[in-house]
Protein backbone atom coordinates (compact mmCIF):
# COMPACT_ATOMS: atom_id res chain seq x y z
CA UNK A 1 0.00 0.00 0.00
CA UNK A 2 1.24 3.47 -0.71
CA UNK A 3 2.40 5.54 2.21
CA UNK A 4 1.15 8.85 0.87
CA UNK A 5 -1.76 10.96 2.02
CA UNK A 6 -3.56 9.14 4.75
CA UNK A 7 -5.96 11.93 5.51
CA UNK A 8 -7.42 11.25 8.89
CA UNK A 9 -6.51 7.81 10.06
CA UNK A 10 -3.47 7.95 12.29
CA UNK A 11 -2.68 4.27 12.20
CA UNK A 12 -0.32 4.01 9.24
CA UNK A 13 -1.41 0.45 8.56
CA UNK A 14 -4.80 1.60 7.22
CA UNK A 15 -5.46 2.05 3.53
CA UNK A 16 -4.68 5.51 2.21
CA UNK A 17 -7.26 7.54 0.31
CA UNK A 18 -5.34 6.69 -2.87
CA UNK A 19 -5.47 2.99 -2.01
CA UNK A 20 -9.22 3.11 -1.42
CA UNK A 21 -9.84 4.92 -4.72
CA UNK A 22 -7.56 2.56 -6.64
CA UNK A 23 -9.23 -0.47 -5.02
CA UNK A 24 -12.73 0.70 -5.87
CA UNK A 25 -11.78 1.67 -9.41
CA UNK A 26 -9.90 -1.59 -9.95
CA UNK A 27 -6.71 0.27 -10.77
CA UNK A 28 -4.44 -1.77 -8.52
CA UNK A 29 -1.92 -4.28 -9.71
CA UNK A 30 -2.66 -7.87 -8.77
CA UNK A 31 -0.11 -7.71 -5.95
CA UNK A 32 -1.51 -4.43 -4.63
CA UNK A 33 -5.05 -5.75 -4.75
CA UNK A 34 -4.12 -8.93 -2.90
CA UNK A 35 -2.41 -6.84 -0.22
CA UNK A 36 -5.45 -4.57 0.03
CA UNK A 37 -7.81 -7.56 0.28
CA UNK A 38 -5.62 -9.08 2.95
CA UNK A 39 -5.87 -5.84 4.91
CA UNK A 40 -9.60 -5.39 4.33
CA UNK A 41 -10.37 -8.94 5.47
CA UNK A 42 -9.01 -8.03 8.91
CA UNK A 43 -9.78 -4.31 9.21
CA UNK A 44 -13.39 -3.37 9.89
CA UNK A 45 -12.62 0.35 9.71
CA UNK A 46 -11.29 0.18 6.18
CA UNK A 47 -14.07 -2.20 5.10
CA UNK A 48 -16.61 0.27 6.43
CA UNK A 49 -14.89 3.01 4.45
CA UNK A 50 -14.81 1.20 1.10
CA UNK A 51 -18.42 0.14 1.59
CA UNK A 52 -19.54 3.67 2.46
CA UNK A 53 -17.63 5.21 -0.43
CA UNK A 54 -19.02 2.66 -2.87
CA UNK A 55 -22.53 3.54 -1.67
CA UNK A 56 -21.81 7.24 -2.04
CA UNK A 57 -20.48 6.76 -5.55
CA UNK A 58 -23.44 4.67 -6.61
CA UNK A 59 -25.82 7.26 -5.24
CA UNK A 60 -24.14 10.39 -6.51
CA UNK A 61 -25.96 12.30 -9.25
CA UNK A 62 -22.76 13.01 -11.17
CA UNK A 63 -21.93 9.35 -11.52
CA UNK A 64 -25.03 8.46 -13.46
CA UNK A 65 -24.34 8.40 -17.14
CA UNK A 66 -26.84 7.10 -19.65
CA UNK A 67 -25.08 5.25 -22.44
CA UNK A 68 -26.15 6.45 -25.84
CA UNK A 69 -26.84 3.46 -28.09
CA UNK A 70 -28.15 3.95 -31.63
CA UNK A 71 -31.74 2.75 -31.88
CA UNK A 72 -30.95 0.28 -34.67
CA UNK A 73 -28.11 -1.28 -32.73
CA UNK A 74 -30.26 -1.60 -29.62
CA UNK A 75 -33.05 -3.26 -31.62
CA UNK A 76 -30.59 -5.66 -33.24
CA UNK A 77 -29.15 -6.57 -29.84
CA UNK A 78 -32.64 -7.15 -28.44
CA UNK A 79 -33.59 -9.40 -31.36
CA UNK A 80 -30.34 -11.33 -31.06
CA UNK A 81 -30.95 -11.76 -27.32
CA UNK A 82 -34.46 -13.07 -27.91
CA UNK A 83 -33.42 -15.42 -30.69
CA UNK A 84 -30.52 -16.94 -28.82
CA UNK A 85 -31.73 -17.05 -25.25
CA UNK A 86 -35.41 -17.89 -25.16
CA UNK A 87 -36.26 -21.58 -25.21
CA UNK A 88 -39.81 -22.83 -25.53
CA UNK A 89 -41.23 -24.66 -22.52
CA UNK A 90 -40.79 -28.39 -22.69
CA UNK A 91 -38.25 -28.36 -25.49
CA UNK A 92 -34.71 -29.43 -25.08
CA UNK A 93 -32.12 -26.84 -25.82
CA UNK A 94 -29.86 -27.51 -28.78
CA UNK A 95 -26.73 -29.28 -27.71
CA UNK A 96 -24.56 -26.42 -28.98
CA UNK A 97 -26.09 -24.20 -26.29
CA UNK A 98 -24.56 -26.37 -23.60
CA UNK A 99 -20.92 -25.58 -23.76
CA UNK A 100 -17.94 -26.03 -21.54
CA UNK A 101 -17.75 -22.74 -19.72
CA UNK A 102 -15.83 -21.32 -16.82
CA UNK A 103 -17.61 -20.98 -13.53
CA UNK A 104 -18.29 -17.29 -14.07
CA UNK A 105 -20.39 -17.61 -17.24
CA UNK A 106 -22.57 -20.69 -17.29
CA UNK A 107 -24.68 -21.39 -20.37
CA UNK A 108 -28.34 -20.55 -19.88
CA UNK A 109 -31.30 -22.86 -19.43
CA UNK A 110 -34.85 -21.59 -19.56
CA UNK A 111 -37.22 -21.57 -16.64
CA UNK A 112 -40.81 -22.59 -17.30
CA UNK A 113 -42.88 -22.17 -14.16
CA UNK A 114 -43.25 -19.80 -12.45
CA UNK A 115 -42.45 -17.07 -14.95
CA UNK A 116 -39.87 -14.60 -13.70
CA UNK A 117 -41.55 -12.18 -11.29
CA UNK A 118 -44.78 -14.20 -11.01
CA UNK A 119 -46.78 -14.44 -7.82
CA UNK A 120 -47.07 -18.02 -6.61
CA UNK A 121 -49.99 -19.25 -4.51
CA UNK A 122 -49.42 -20.45 -0.96
CA UNK A 123 -48.73 -24.12 -0.30
CA UNK A 124 -45.97 -26.13 -1.88
CA UNK A 125 -45.26 -24.56 -5.25
CA UNK A 126 -43.79 -26.55 -8.11
CA UNK A 127 -40.91 -25.03 -10.06
CA UNK A 128 -40.13 -26.25 -13.55
CA UNK A 129 -37.24 -25.62 -15.91
CA UNK A 130 -36.25 -26.83 -19.35
CA UNK A 131 -34.15 -29.94 -19.79
CA UNK A 132 -30.74 -30.22 -21.38
CA UNK A 133 -29.08 -33.22 -22.93
CA UNK A 134 -26.18 -35.16 -21.49
CA UNK A 135 -27.60 -36.89 -18.42
CA UNK A 136 -27.44 -33.81 -16.27
CA UNK A 137 -27.86 -33.47 -12.54
CA UNK A 138 -29.76 -30.32 -11.61
CA UNK A 139 -29.00 -28.45 -8.43
CA UNK A 140 -31.89 -26.27 -7.30
CA UNK A 141 -31.33 -23.34 -4.90
CA UNK A 142 -33.94 -21.15 -3.25
CA UNK A 143 -32.86 -17.93 -1.52
CA UNK A 144 -34.61 -15.18 0.35
CA UNK A 145 -34.56 -11.56 -0.78
CA UNK A 146 -31.15 -11.00 0.79
CA UNK A 147 -29.70 -13.93 -1.11
CA UNK A 148 -29.54 -16.18 1.92
CA UNK A 149 -29.93 -19.78 0.69
CA UNK A 150 -33.08 -21.31 2.19
CA UNK A 151 -33.09 -24.69 0.54
CA UNK A 152 -31.02 -26.59 -1.99
CA UNK A 153 -31.67 -29.93 -3.57
CA UNK A 154 -30.15 -32.07 -6.31
CA UNK A 155 -32.33 -33.91 -8.80
CA UNK A 156 -32.27 -35.46 -12.25
CA UNK A 157 -35.83 -34.28 -12.91
CA UNK A 158 -36.72 -30.88 -14.40
CA UNK A 159 -39.18 -29.91 -11.73
CA UNK A 160 -39.16 -29.70 -8.01
CA UNK A 161 -41.77 -29.18 -5.31
CA UNK A 162 -40.80 -27.13 -2.32
CA UNK A 163 -41.07 -29.36 0.75
CA UNK A 164 -43.36 -28.46 3.66
CA UNK A 165 -40.44 -27.43 5.87
CA UNK A 166 -39.66 -24.56 3.47
CA UNK A 167 -42.19 -22.01 4.63
CA UNK A 168 -42.83 -19.16 2.23
CA UNK A 169 -43.84 -16.06 4.11
CA UNK A 170 -46.57 -13.80 2.66
CA UNK A 171 -45.68 -10.72 0.62
CA UNK A 172 -42.05 -11.70 0.19
CA UNK A 173 -39.75 -11.95 -2.80
CA UNK A 174 -37.79 -15.15 -3.27
CA UNK A 175 -35.06 -16.01 -5.76
CA UNK A 176 -34.29 -19.35 -7.30
CA UNK A 177 -31.86 -20.80 -9.78
CA UNK A 178 -30.93 -24.17 -11.15
CA UNK A 179 -27.40 -25.22 -12.08
CA UNK A 180 -27.04 -28.22 -14.35
CA UNK A 181 -23.96 -30.38 -14.54
CA UNK A 182 -23.79 -32.88 -17.38
CA UNK A 183 -22.03 -36.20 -17.22
CA UNK A 184 -19.26 -34.82 -19.46
CA UNK A 185 -18.59 -31.97 -17.02
CA UNK A 186 -20.29 -29.24 -19.01
CA UNK A 187 -22.48 -26.83 -17.08
CA UNK A 188 -25.53 -24.67 -17.62
CA UNK A 189 -27.64 -22.45 -15.42
CA UNK A 190 -31.04 -20.79 -15.46
CA UNK A 191 -29.62 -17.62 -13.94
CA UNK A 192 -31.38 -16.09 -10.97
CA UNK A 193 -35.18 -15.94 -11.23
CA UNK A 194 -37.62 -14.52 -8.73
CA UNK A 195 -41.17 -14.96 -7.57
CA UNK A 196 -43.29 -13.30 -4.95
CA UNK A 197 -45.87 -14.55 -2.51
CA UNK A 198 -49.33 -12.95 -2.16
CA UNK B 1 -3.25 2.74 -17.34
CA UNK B 2 -4.96 5.90 -18.51
CA UNK B 3 -3.96 9.22 -16.93
CA UNK B 4 -6.45 10.08 -14.20
CA UNK B 5 -5.46 13.64 -13.27
CA UNK B 6 -8.11 15.99 -14.69
CA UNK B 7 -7.03 19.08 -16.56
CA UNK B 8 -8.60 21.47 -14.07
CA UNK B 9 -6.54 19.88 -11.30
CA UNK B 10 -3.34 19.96 -13.33
CA UNK B 11 -3.83 23.67 -13.98
CA UNK B 12 -4.34 24.28 -10.28
CA UNK B 13 -1.20 22.42 -9.32
CA UNK B 14 1.04 24.14 -11.88
CA UNK B 15 -0.35 27.68 -11.42
CA UNK B 16 2.67 29.97 -11.23
CA UNK B 17 1.44 32.93 -9.23
CA UNK B 18 -1.26 33.95 -6.78
CA UNK B 19 -3.77 35.23 -9.32
CA UNK B 20 -3.37 32.15 -11.51
CA UNK B 21 -3.82 29.95 -8.44
CA UNK B 22 -6.99 31.86 -7.46
CA UNK B 23 -8.42 31.51 -10.94
CA UNK B 24 -7.52 27.81 -11.12
CA UNK B 25 -9.01 27.24 -7.67
CA UNK B 26 -12.24 28.97 -8.72
CA UNK B 27 -12.50 26.65 -11.73
CA UNK B 28 -11.73 23.63 -9.57
CA UNK B 29 -14.45 24.58 -7.09
CA UNK B 30 -16.89 25.21 -9.94
CA UNK B 31 -16.29 21.74 -11.29
CA UNK B 32 -16.30 19.73 -8.06
CA UNK B 33 -18.53 21.68 -5.65
CA UNK B 34 -21.52 19.55 -6.45
CA UNK B 35 -19.69 16.35 -5.57
CA UNK B 36 -18.19 17.71 -2.33
CA UNK B 37 -21.55 19.15 -1.32
CA UNK B 38 -23.23 15.83 -2.02
CA UNK B 39 -20.80 14.06 0.33
CA UNK B 40 -21.14 16.80 2.97
CA UNK B 41 -24.93 16.55 2.93
CA UNK B 42 -24.74 12.81 3.52
CA UNK B 43 -22.66 13.36 6.66
CA UNK B 44 -24.37 16.30 8.31
CA UNK B 45 -27.55 16.45 10.37
CA UNK B 46 -28.92 19.60 8.73
CA UNK B 47 -28.38 22.14 5.98
CA UNK B 48 -26.20 24.52 8.00
CA UNK B 49 -23.97 21.74 9.23
CA UNK B 50 -23.56 20.38 5.71
CA UNK B 51 -22.55 23.81 4.40
CA UNK B 52 -20.03 24.14 7.24
CA UNK B 53 -18.64 20.70 6.42
CA UNK B 54 -18.48 21.62 2.73
CA UNK B 55 -16.49 24.77 3.54
CA UNK B 56 -14.22 22.75 5.85
CA UNK B 57 -13.47 20.24 3.08
CA UNK B 58 -12.59 22.97 0.58
CA UNK B 59 -10.39 24.71 3.14
CA UNK B 60 -8.51 21.48 3.87
CA UNK B 61 -8.10 20.69 0.19
CA UNK B 62 -6.52 24.07 -0.44
CA UNK B 63 -4.30 24.33 2.66
CA UNK B 64 -0.53 23.87 2.44
CA UNK B 65 -0.59 24.63 -1.27
CA UNK B 66 -3.07 21.88 -2.00
CA UNK B 67 -0.98 19.19 -0.27
CA UNK B 68 -3.73 16.58 -0.43
CA UNK B 69 -4.48 17.23 -4.09
CA UNK B 70 -0.79 16.93 -4.88
CA UNK B 71 -0.79 13.61 -3.06
CA UNK B 72 -3.48 12.34 -5.42
CA UNK B 73 -1.66 13.66 -8.50
CA UNK B 74 1.51 11.89 -7.42
CA UNK B 75 -0.35 8.60 -7.11
CA UNK B 76 -3.07 8.91 -9.75
CA UNK B 77 -4.21 5.28 -9.77
CA UNK B 78 -7.92 5.71 -9.00
CA UNK B 79 -10.29 8.12 -10.69
CA UNK B 80 -10.10 11.62 -9.28
CA UNK B 81 -13.80 11.72 -8.43
CA UNK B 82 -13.51 8.47 -6.46
CA UNK B 83 -10.52 9.83 -4.57
CA UNK B 84 -12.37 13.09 -3.93
CA UNK B 85 -15.32 11.21 -2.44
CA UNK B 86 -12.94 9.27 -0.15
CA UNK B 87 -11.12 12.39 1.04
CA UNK B 88 -14.28 14.50 1.35
CA UNK B 89 -15.91 11.80 3.43
CA UNK B 90 -12.89 11.50 5.71
CA UNK B 91 -12.78 15.26 6.16
CA UNK B 92 -16.53 15.40 6.84
CA UNK B 93 -16.11 12.73 9.52
CA UNK B 94 -13.23 14.76 11.01
CA UNK B 95 -15.38 17.87 10.97
CA UNK B 96 -18.25 16.04 12.64
CA UNK B 97 -15.97 14.61 15.33
CA UNK B 98 -14.48 18.03 16.07
CA UNK B 99 -17.87 19.67 16.26
CA UNK B 100 -19.94 17.00 17.98
CA UNK B 101 -17.27 14.88 19.66
CA UNK B 102 -18.30 11.68 17.88
CA UNK B 103 -18.61 10.20 14.44
CA UNK B 104 -21.97 10.54 12.66
CA UNK B 105 -24.31 7.56 12.64
CA UNK B 106 -23.26 6.50 9.13
CA UNK B 107 -19.81 5.56 10.39
CA UNK B 108 -20.90 3.47 13.34
CA UNK B 109 -21.35 -0.27 13.15
CA UNK B 110 -24.68 -1.94 13.66
CA UNK B 111 -23.43 -4.38 16.24
CA UNK B 112 -26.60 -6.46 16.50
CA UNK B 113 -26.81 -6.90 12.74
CA UNK B 114 -23.17 -7.93 12.65
CA UNK B 115 -23.67 -10.49 15.39
CA UNK B 116 -26.69 -11.91 13.60
CA UNK B 117 -24.78 -12.12 10.33
CA UNK B 118 -21.86 -13.77 12.09
CA UNK B 119 -24.18 -16.31 13.67
CA UNK B 120 -25.56 -17.12 10.21
CA UNK B 121 -22.08 -18.04 9.07
CA UNK B 122 -21.71 -20.48 11.94
CA UNK B 123 -25.11 -21.95 11.15
CA UNK B 124 -24.39 -22.31 7.46
CA UNK B 125 -21.04 -23.96 7.94
CA UNK B 126 -22.22 -26.37 10.57
CA UNK B 127 -25.64 -27.45 9.39
CA UNK B 128 -24.38 -30.64 7.87
CA UNK B 129 -21.62 -31.10 10.43
CA UNK B 130 -23.51 -30.80 13.63
CA UNK B 131 -27.03 -29.44 13.79
CA UNK B 132 -26.98 -29.36 17.58
CA UNK B 133 -24.02 -27.00 17.60
CA UNK B 134 -25.62 -24.73 15.07
CA UNK B 135 -28.77 -24.11 17.07
CA UNK B 136 -28.35 -24.91 20.76
CA UNK B 137 -31.63 -25.01 22.62
CA UNK B 138 -32.26 -22.95 25.73
CA UNK B 139 -32.44 -26.08 27.88
CA UNK B 140 -28.99 -27.16 26.69
CA UNK B 141 -26.58 -25.40 29.10
CA UNK B 142 -23.51 -26.52 27.17
CA UNK B 143 -24.77 -25.16 23.88
CA UNK B 144 -23.20 -21.73 24.17
CA UNK B 145 -19.87 -23.14 25.28
CA UNK B 146 -19.80 -25.46 22.30
CA UNK B 147 -20.78 -22.60 20.02
CA UNK B 148 -17.79 -20.57 21.24
CA UNK B 149 -15.55 -23.56 20.61
CA UNK B 150 -17.05 -23.94 17.18
CA UNK B 151 -16.51 -20.27 16.37
CA UNK B 152 -12.86 -20.70 17.31
CA UNK B 153 -12.62 -23.70 15.01
CA UNK B 154 -14.31 -21.65 12.30
CA UNK B 155 -11.82 -18.81 12.77
CA UNK B 156 -9.03 -21.32 12.42
CA UNK B 157 -10.58 -22.79 9.27
CA UNK B 158 -11.03 -19.32 7.76
CA UNK B 159 -7.44 -18.38 8.48
CA UNK B 160 -6.28 -20.90 5.92
CA UNK B 161 -8.37 -19.36 3.12
CA UNK B 162 -6.90 -16.92 0.57
CA UNK B 163 -7.46 -13.23 1.35
CA UNK B 164 -10.09 -12.64 -1.38
CA UNK B 165 -12.19 -15.51 -0.01
CA UNK B 166 -11.85 -14.33 3.59
CA UNK B 167 -12.84 -10.83 2.50
CA UNK B 168 -15.88 -12.19 0.66
CA UNK B 169 -17.02 -14.20 3.69
CA UNK B 170 -16.38 -11.28 6.01
CA UNK B 171 -18.33 -8.81 3.89
CA UNK B 172 -21.28 -11.19 3.68
CA UNK B 173 -21.41 -12.73 7.11
CA UNK B 174 -19.64 -10.24 9.36
CA UNK B 175 -20.65 -6.94 7.77
CA UNK B 176 -23.96 -8.25 6.45
CA UNK B 177 -23.63 -6.80 2.93
CA UNK B 178 -26.02 -8.04 0.27
CA UNK B 179 -24.81 -10.03 -2.71
CA UNK B 180 -25.48 -7.04 -4.95
CA UNK B 181 -23.29 -4.77 -2.85
CA UNK B 182 -20.50 -7.32 -2.69
CA UNK B 183 -20.68 -7.84 -6.44
CA UNK B 184 -20.28 -4.11 -6.94
CA UNK B 185 -17.50 -3.79 -4.39
CA UNK B 186 -15.43 -6.77 -5.46
CA UNK B 187 -16.30 -6.59 -9.17
CA UNK B 188 -18.19 -9.85 -9.48
CA UNK B 189 -20.23 -10.10 -12.67
CA UNK B 190 -23.50 -10.35 -10.73
CA UNK B 191 -24.89 -11.20 -7.27
CA UNK B 192 -25.49 -14.68 -8.65
CA UNK B 193 -21.74 -15.16 -8.97
CA UNK B 194 -21.26 -13.96 -5.40
CA UNK B 195 -23.69 -16.52 -4.03
CA UNK B 196 -22.20 -19.31 -6.08
CA UNK B 197 -18.76 -18.52 -4.71
CA UNK B 198 -20.14 -18.26 -1.18
CA UNK B 199 -21.75 -21.67 -1.50
CA UNK B 200 -18.45 -23.13 -2.67
CA UNK B 201 -16.62 -21.51 0.26
CA UNK B 202 -19.16 -22.72 2.79
CA UNK B 203 -18.76 -26.25 1.50
CA UNK B 204 -14.98 -25.91 1.79
CA UNK B 205 -15.31 -24.56 5.33
CA UNK B 206 -17.51 -27.48 6.33
CA UNK B 207 -14.82 -29.86 5.10
CA UNK B 208 -12.15 -27.95 7.02
CA UNK B 209 -14.26 -28.08 10.18
CA UNK B 210 -14.60 -31.82 9.81
CA UNK B 211 -10.83 -32.08 9.42
CA UNK B 212 -10.47 -29.96 12.57
CA UNK B 213 -12.49 -32.55 14.41
CA UNK B 214 -15.89 -30.83 14.55
CA UNK B 215 -17.97 -33.94 14.05
CA UNK B 216 -19.99 -34.39 17.18
CA UNK B 217 -21.82 -32.20 19.70
CA UNK B 218 -19.95 -33.98 22.46
CA UNK B 219 -16.35 -32.96 23.22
Amino acid sequence: MSASTNVTIDDTTHLTAEDVAAFLDRRMTAAERLEAEEHLAGCGECRAEVTAVRRLIKGQPLARRIPVVPAGLAAAAAIAFLVFTIARPGRELPDSRVRAVPDESPARMATVVPADGDTVPPGSPVLVWSSITGEPTYRFTLTDASGQPLWTSATTDTSITLPPQVTLRPRQTYFWYVDALRADGRAASTGVRRFTTP
Amino acid sequence: MEPAVPEVLERLLVAADESARDEAWRRFVDQYSRLVLYVARRHAPDYDASMDAYAFVLEKLREHECRRLRGYAADGRGKFTTWLVVVSRRLCLDFHRHRYGRAPAEATDTVDDNRAARRRLVDLTTTSVDAALASPSSDDPDGNVRRVELERALESAMTGLPAPDRLLLTLRFHDGLSGAEIASLLHFASPFHVYRRLNQLLAALRERLVRLGVRSPMP
